[in-house]
């Protein structure tokens, strides 16, 4: 046994455990909060977008992507033929 | 005012039907009108957990059908008669529990006056487990001093503030307690095992209970007899304590320092 085997040996297991947890909770905890504000924002949007436009919200996709250190927020609008129309209210 | 307790963990086998057992019991021997539901459809066990598994001759499911009245279906506890016990199905499948049917049960069981439903819900996340908290005004989160179990008990608090009609509708939010079960002190103690301190920070919602692992348990389901029952025993004191807390009591969480001298009970009975 060398010396690195009773170095880890003296590391109690719960203390790997809690830390791991707590890296895996916290980064679980921000992708679901992301996934609720996304989807509130997308409600949102979509209503926004429909108050003002004749487009369907189906034609709308709203997504977070992660590029390499960035999130990006992104929104697709599908616009009808002829383009942007006034809803007619 | 009728309160709905569930019973939870998203992780199956870590104590969640044990616990409602004992909670049901517990609520009951204090002079609380309980009705304890049995959600997990398919695999009833409650039943045999309280021993009264010879007695259950209609179910959940049946009454959800309208194939017997509610009345038919509890079956009152033959020790407390403030417990009455509402059995899982053994043979329909699991999509038979509806929100509109479940809803109607328990507003049956409000109008009978319990004071308490608890609901036992099944392991996992969907189906039967989100019907078993759909309701909740407060929910006992199980989990056991070890990694998964602790990350899906994080996991149901996610769904329990998205998911239940509270979080839906906007309300006060479900009220939130943990139950660590299975704990075995001198292994937290050595650092061998999770503290239930470190459970509490990481899952950051307030300790109702930490019930010890214990012999007592096995002895107790094959007996068909809450373990809150199996007077002396630490298991049995800490779900005492437990219900305890739970309607208000401030008491001192007991049996986590594993150095107490063994009890009288554990020498006579080595539990
Ligand atoms: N404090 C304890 N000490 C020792 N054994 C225990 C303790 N609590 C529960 N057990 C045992 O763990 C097993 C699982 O318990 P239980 O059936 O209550 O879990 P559950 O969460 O309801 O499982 P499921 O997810 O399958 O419904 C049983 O064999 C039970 O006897
Ligand atoms: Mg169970």
């Amino acid at each position: 046994m060398g010396l690195l085997d009773i170095f880890i040996k003296k590391r109690p297991s719960a203390h790997i455990a809690r830390e791991r947890l707590s890296l895996v909770l916290a980064h679980e905890r921000a992708e679901r909060l992301s996934t609720d504000v996304i989807a509130r924002l997308k409600e949102e949007l979509i209503a926004v977008i429909c108050r003002h436009t004749s487009i369907n919200k189906d034609a709308l996709n709203v997504t977070v992507e992660h590029r390499d250190s960035l999130e990006v927020l992104k929104v697709d609008v599908v616009l009808p033929e002829g383009g942007l129309r006034r809803a007619v209210t | 005012m009728t309160r709905v307790v569930v019973v939870t963990s998203g992780k199956g086998g870590v104590g969640k039907t044990t616990t409602s057992a004992s909670f049901a019991s517990g609520l009951a021997m204090r002079g609380k009108k309980t009705a304890v539901v049995d959600f997990d459809i398919g695999l009833r066990n409650l039943d045999l957990i309280l021993g009264c598994e010879r007695r259950v001759v209609y179910d959940f499911v049946n009454v959800i059908q309208g194939d017997a009245k509610l009345s038919q279906a509890l079956v009152r506890d033959k020790r407390n008669e403030n417990l009455a016990i509402l059995a899982a199905s053994q043979t329909k499948d699991k999509d038979a529990l509806k929100e509109e049917g479940v809803k109607a049960v328990f507003d049956e069981l409000r109008e009978m006056g319990f004071d308490y439903i608890v609901c036992d819900s099944p392991a996992g996340i969907e189906g039967g487990a989100l019907m078993a908290l759909r309701f909740a005004d407060e929910a006992l989160v199980v989990t056991n001093p070890e990694v998964s179990a602790v990350r899906d008990a994080d996991r149901m608090l996610g769904i329990i503030d998205s998911k239940s009609l509270r979080a839906e509708q906007g309300l006060e939010p479900v009220k939130e307690h943990l139950v660590i079960t299975r704990y075995v002190p001198k292994r937290a103690n050595k650092g061998e095992m999770l503290g239930h301190a470190d459970v509490q920070e990481l899952l950051n919602i307030p300790i109702l209970g930490v019930i010890p692992e214990s012999e007592v348990v096995l002895e107790c389901s094959n007996q068909g007899t809450p373990v809150i029952l199996a007077d002396g025993s630490p298991a049995a004191r800490a779900y005492d304590d437990m219900v305890a807390r739970f309607l208000g009591e401030e008491r001192p969480l007991r049996f986590i320092n594993g150095d107490a001298s063994p009890s009288l009970w554990k020498r006579l009975f080595g539990g």
